[in-house]
């Protein structure tokens, strides 16, 4: 017995000390500095640029090495925000939409005063952006890439089919008369579809939104302090996007994308099957490059905008990074800040095509932005220019908690599923919006005052607008409704 | 006679057939897995299910993923059950000698007490055990793994219903010897109770390596996952690689089916013994 | 209390010591952190090291909403719906544990069991080759497997078979869960692929059935259903009456019955025959309870089947109601064309199809085990007294082998009760994600998201605990009226 327990214990010990030994995060002489970011294979390129940025402006220890090293933090989104108010989140987090919520959550530094001084403020970056990362006149998050989702073709595909490249912006009519004779040609001599014109569109939000906003809807009112999904408009293109899936067979359901065997990389399926020609059109950015330019045959890609009915426009997102409160390496995410405002790492985006470089400026008339592969068509410049001219960030309220479900998608399952009509749909994510705002304000006293007041001015709003009046610029918290109203000239500036 | 062997054989053979029959559906699922994790991409959507060529190379493919440790998570797996096992076999077999054959009051309230956390719904205790795994600084270790299941009411339990049943007469022997409790414990009940202790090893290494919730929000970084984990990783990562997919899902069940055929008898008699875990 | 005994309990407890401390820091105290939390209003957004904001105790306010979120009823429906596959599960177990409780050893039956088998075995591949209707590489292969376990299977006997069916139940966790998402691939799967062809070849036969005829077969399965409910109601008061059955166990088996017919009938287009139905049972009822009993017994005797037996015809009459309502229009559909279900995609089949995933795994798991040793423990002569009274393997079964593992069954039921209760975690996170639209979203993945997901911490232990109170419930009356039986 003992010689069997010590041989546990001995073998035991040896596993303990070899697993401890060849995990990567052994302490070294300098700090070690999180990253929470996605899985993106560019990161750790990213990485090694900054630790080169690091040398070249003499942040360096005895020995000449980088004053701090980063690491990335792989924690899944879901945990990541209980890490983060628990003292052990990343010291630097990514963040996709959420930064209002993280803000709220307190677990973000008032990034403000530093950021004019390191030239990162909002002027250094997209105008429709100020909506995520700047609450109540306080910025709290700086940019590492920017992203107007948009549709992109493969110019391949499309000739193999006798297709000609598509307009650069398009009504639904005209959208749904040239994807029904893609699809056409495409399955000729297929009576089930095998080749579908597009990804599959049963959780594009974004899409959604941007055919609601051309009507003049936003899935909020114009002081985020209600939601109003339930509109017409959001409805008719509701209803447009099931006809597109379940009857005219444009875009793959649910089924057919839990079906699809298709090869991995970056990008998943779904770019697989645009490379090779089973979808002629993928909802996506720039940083679909990444993928595309490891082809040893390059695919020639174009880019449209969704189709959309009276005002164009287009959805800026970003990935944008926080500094943690609970950091202990303040001193060093500082710098990561600067370094993502700084030349050398935008230049680093627009060569390895991750996104929208932060700052707009190096992009805006450098041909090694605008024209670097002739495969590449307009898809540089058109993002560019949607994201400088007609973008608005995503219909994001500071009252409703992100975090838990996603309610737009949600119903959109729901009506999908046949269990709901779109009215219905509507209706059920418009409660669930407006309840989830009812809880957030009962439950934080600042948050409440702050809602009251905005309802106030949503009161003045709605009369304005009762009486056909001109609507007092100050009062519009929603910038989309500020954009849309400017454009119409319904604004009292 | 010759008549009544027959139709006993007849009946035997229908017999086997139905058993047969079953039995086939319950490999079938495996039998797929495995075929279709040799397949080419293009194949796996396929009617047929045997592959043109037997694609070996997929079971290599799976450790060259990039971002997918799979060797990794499988050591760490192995690890971090092994640890667990020794743990809890050690704890509960204290515990139940302390149940079976020491004589205190208050010994059975305690015991139907441990008995009753057996029913308890885990998720209960999850959230606290959450925070206080933040509290200790074990979030994305692999103690934060370990501890909280080295200590089983199950495990207790079964070792228990074993001991009793080991005669008390040597206790009474020993006792008249001088020997004194550690001793009895450590020198004749453990090692009479060799057979629980190989049925709780294997039912524990088994069971953690299956589990799936704790290292799921514990674990922050990639090379700390375990093999559930890691699988679900991989299938929300490059999930339509089927048949690197089916090769890793393999490479996770084959293993346990091994342990099984071999080890079956001490598994069965464990099941008996405990006659609870669902 | 002397010395001696403090002396005795000291040794007992440093024994327990370790145990006893792992016990207090992983369950005892997170259980009392947990109920507290469940009376606060801990929200991770407003309470956190960052924010100044105190937990406020809330009382009952979480409770009060918990039941009127509509979220958490359905997601207890889901749940419930998912535990109505646990009858089966039960069924299939003790099926498979009389196919292995048979004896398989004896000298020349088996090397002739052996020879037979080979000569099956060749004779259905041959055949198959030559017939060269299916002869595909694939019907070969799940020929030739088969014939290899047949052959195993006669050869090794008992224990061969017994692994085979264990298998799933062992392995089960996410690699397998990932395996069935995939044979459960709407498009190419390949049970799909299977079906489809299947229905392929059936639709045509099924397309020229007239509406009047589907009707005509609808209708009998609902008559049928109801007939089933019936029957159960007779043979229950006929157990009472013979006294095999208490006043308690009459209860509880009426009460579930009646909400099976009730469910039925509201399913489906016979409200009306089902509720008179109802009340001519109800009327029969009363009066032979008015009349009394000749033989008395407890008031909890014969329990565990007049819970699992009118569990089965609930969950029974349910599905042949379902079945009834798809043969209605099925003349129409099988017109255009018969697809087969989307299973995990698909709203209304994704529960099932998690169910039959579980049966798989329930087919072969430690209940086979377990009825495999009560079955052996059942006595010879039983049977022998009841060869001589020339009773039906049928008859057999139900006044032998049935009542005699009564004790198993029950406890068999109660522990799946508890476990389906807390179930549908894995599955739903390795499969569905709780999808599509909250279809299998269960309790347990409702916890995880709002305890790890939203950051509500105080609402997800409100939710715990209720789902722990409906636990307890269910040991309650295990403790109640399981132990008498159960304890070996």
């Amino acid at each position: 017995m003992k010689k069997t327990f010590a041989l546990i214990i001995l073998v035991l010990s040896v596993a303990s000390v070899y697993t401890w030994l060849s995990q990567p995060a052994i302490q070294e002489d300098v700090p070690i500095m999180y990253w929470k970011s996605d899985s993106n294979p560019q990161r750790f390129e990213q990485i090694e640029l900054f630790h080169d940025w690091l040398r070249k402006k003499g942040h360096v220890t005895k020995d000449g090495k980088p004053a701090v090293e980063l690491r990335l933090d792989h924690s899944n989104t879901h945990t990541s925000m209980i890490h983060a108010v628990s003292g052990v989140g990343g010291d630097i987090i990514d963040v996709f939409e959420v930064t209002r919520f993280f803000r709220s959550m307190g677990v973000a530094d008032d990034l403000t005063p530093i950021a004019a001084a390191g030239k990162f403020d909002m002027s250094h970056t997209y105008p429709g952006l100020s909506g995520l990362l700047v609450f109540n006149g306080r910025q709290y998050a700086y940019l590492c890439n920017g992203n107007v989702f948009n549709m992109w073709f493969n110019l391949d595909t499309l000739k193999k089919y006798g297709m000609e490249a598509p307009p650069e912006e398009w009504t639904p009519e005209t959208f749904e008369k040239y994807a029904k004779e893609y699809v056409k040609r495409a399955n000729a001599d297929n009576p089930k579809p095998q080749n579908f014109f597009g990804e599959s569109i049963a959780n594009k939000e974004p899409f959604l939104l941007c055919m609601s906003r051309s009507m003049g809807h936003d899935f909020y009112n114009e002081t985020m302090t209600r939601s109003n999904i339930n509109n017409p408009a959001t409805e008719k293109a509701l209803e447009l996007f099931y006809k597109w899936t379940y009857e005219d067979r444009l875009f793959p359901t649910a089924a057919d994308v839990a079906s699809a065997n298709e090869a991995g990389g970056y990008g998943g399926a779904t770019f697989s099957q645009f490379i090779n020609g089973k979808l002629a059109m993928i909802i996506t950015g720039r940083f679909a490059l990444i993928r595309f330019r490891e082809l040893k045959d390059p695919i020639n890609v174009w880019a449209t905008q969704y189709p959309m009915w009276d005002f164009k426009n287009m959805i800026v997102a970003a990935r944008s990074t926080i500094v943690y409160k609970g950091s202990k390496n303040k001193e060093f995410t500082r710098l990561f800040m600067e370094f993502l405002a700084d030349k050398d790492y935008n230049e680093y985006i627009i060569e390895g095509a991750d996104g929208l470089p932060p700052n707009p400026s190096y992009a805006i008339g450098n041909p090694k932005y605008l024209t670097p592969r002739p495969n590449e068509g307009n898809v540089h410049s058109a993002e560019l220019k949607w994201a400088l001219e007609t973008s608005f960030c995503p219909s994001i309220s500071p009252y409703f908690n992100i975090l838990g479900s996603n309610w737009t998608i949600y119903v959109m399952g729901k009506y999908f599923n046949g269990r709901a009509t779109a009215k219905e749909a509507l209706q059920e994510a418009e409660m669930r919006y407006n309840t989830g705002i009812d809880d957030a304000i009962k439950a934080n006293d600042e948050l409440r005052k702050q809602w009251e007041a905005d309802i106030a001015s949503q009161k003045i709003i709605d009369k304005c607008k009762e009486q056909g009046e001109k609507i007092p610029a100050k009062l519009i918290i929603n910038p989309f409704y500020l954009g849309y109203y400017r454009a119409k000239g319904l604004l009292e500036e | 006679m010759k008549k009544y062997i027959f139709s006993k054989t007849a009946r035997m053979l229908l017999l086997n057939i139905v058993l047969a029959i079953v039995a086939l559906s319950m490999v079938l699922p495996f039998t797929w897995m495995i075929l279709a994790s040799l397949k080419t991409l293009a194949e796996v959507g396929e009617d047929s299910w045997l592959p043109r060529v037997f694609q070996w190379g997929n079971y290599v493919e799976v450790f060259n993923i990039r971002g997918i440790m799979f060797g990794r998570w499988y050591w760490n797996s192995i690890f971090v059950a092994a640890w667990v096992t020794f743990l809890q076999v050690f704890t509960s077999s204290l515990a139940s000698f302390s149940f079976s054959r020491l004589q205190w009051k208050g010994r059975d309230q305690v015991f139907l007490m441990y008995l009753g956390t057996m029913m308890l719904p885990g998720l209960v205790m999850m959230i606290p055990n959450y925070q206080n795994m933040i509290k200790f600084g074990l979030i994305d270790s692999y103690p934060g793994l370990i501890l909280p299941a080295a200590f089983s009411a199950f495990g207790t339990f079964l070792m228990r219903q074993f001991m009793m049943n080991i005669p008390a007469s040597l206790d009474e022997a020993a006792e008249i010897d001088g020997a004194s409790k550690w001793q009895l414990y450590w020198d004749i009940i453990l090692p009479l109770s060799r057979p629980a202790i190989v049925t709780l090893t294997i039912f524990t290494f088994m069971g953690n390596c299956n589990t799936m919730f704790w290292p799921l929000v514990l674990m922050k970084s990639k090379d700390k996952f375990t093999l559930p984990i890691g699988i679900l990783a991989f299938d929300s990562s490059q999930g339509q690689q089927t048949n690197l997919l089916m090769a890793a899902a393999a490479m996770s069940v084959i293993p346990m089916i091994l342990v099984f055929i071999f080890m079956q008898k001490h598994l069965v008699k464990g099941i008996m013994l405990g006659g609870v875990k669902g | 209390m002397n010395r001696k005994e403090i002396r005795e309990i000291a040794t007992g407890l440093g024994f327990l010591l370790p145990n006893i401390l792992g016990f207090l820091a992983f369950t005892a105290v997170p259980l009392v952190i947990s109920l507290v939390m469940a009376f606060t209003d801990w929200n991770l957004e407003m309470h956190n090291m960052f924010k100044d904001n105190t937990v406020q105790f809330i009382w009952f306010d979480n409770f009060i909403k918990l039941f009127a979120d509509p979220d958490f009823i359905r997601y207890l429906s889901n749940t419930l719906f998912m535990m109505m596959g646990i009858p089966f599960g039960i069924a299939g177990s003790l099926f498979a544990a009389m196919l292995l409780n048979n004896d398989f050893k004896g000298g020349s039956k088996r090397i002739w069991g052996i020879c037979l088998a080979s000569v099956v075995l060749i004779i259905s591949i041959s055949a198959l080759m030559l017939a060269g209707m299916h002869a595909t590489a694939t019907m070969m292969l799940i020929t030739a497997v088969l014939g290899v376990i047949l052959l195993i299977g006669c050869a090794g006997g008992q224990t061969v078979y017994r692994t085979l069916f264990y298998f799933p139940h062992f392995t089960a966790g996410v690699s397998t869960y990932i395996l069935w998402k995939k044979l459960y691939s709407p498009e190419n799967g390949p049970i799909n692929n299977a079906l489809r062809k299947v229905l392929d070849s059936v639709s045509p036969f099924l397309a020229q059935m007239s509406d009047t005829t589907a009707h005509a077969i609808a209708n009998i399965m609902l008559i049928v259903a109801i007939a089933l409910i019936g029957y159960s109601f007779w043979r229950k008061i006929k157990h009472w009456l013979d006294g095999d059955c208490g006043s308690f166990s009459l209860a509880i088996s009426l009460a579930i019955l009646s909400i099976a017919l009730i469910l039925t009938s509201c399913w489906s287009r016979l409200t009306v025959p089902a509720l008179a139905v109802l009340a001519v049972a109800f009327i029969c009822t009363l009066v032979v309870l008015i009349r009394g009993r000749k033989y008395r017994c407890v008031l909890d005797y014969g329990l565990s089947d007049a819970v699992i037996i009118s569990g089965t015809i609930l969950v029974f009459s349910l599905i042949l109601a379902g079945l009834s309502n798809v043969i209605w229009d099925l003349p129409a559909q099988a017109t255009a064309g018969l697809t087969p279900p989307k299973w995990h995609a698909d709203y209304n089949w994704a529960k099932p199809a998690l169910m039959l995933m579980g049966f798989w795994g329930a087919i072969g798991s430690n209940n086979t085990l377990l009825y495999l040793a009560g079955l052996s423990g059942v006595s010879q002569e039983l049977y022998e007294a009841a060869d001589i009274d020339g009773a039906s393997p049928w008859q057999r079964f139900w006044s032998i082998t049935w009542p005699q593992l009564s004790n198993i069954t029950f406890f068999i039921l109660i522990m799946a009760v508890i476990g389906g209760l807390q179930g549908g975690f894995e599955m739903a996170k390795a499969m569905t994600n709780g999808g599509p639209a909250g279809a299998t979203t269960t309790l347990s993945y409702y916890i995880y998201i709002e305890g790890f997901s939203t950051g509500r911490l105080g609402y997800a232990s409100a939710v715990s605990w209720t789902l722990f109170a409906m636990v307890f419930l269910v040991t309650l009356f295990n403790w109640k009226f399981g132990n008498r039986y159960t304890n070996e």
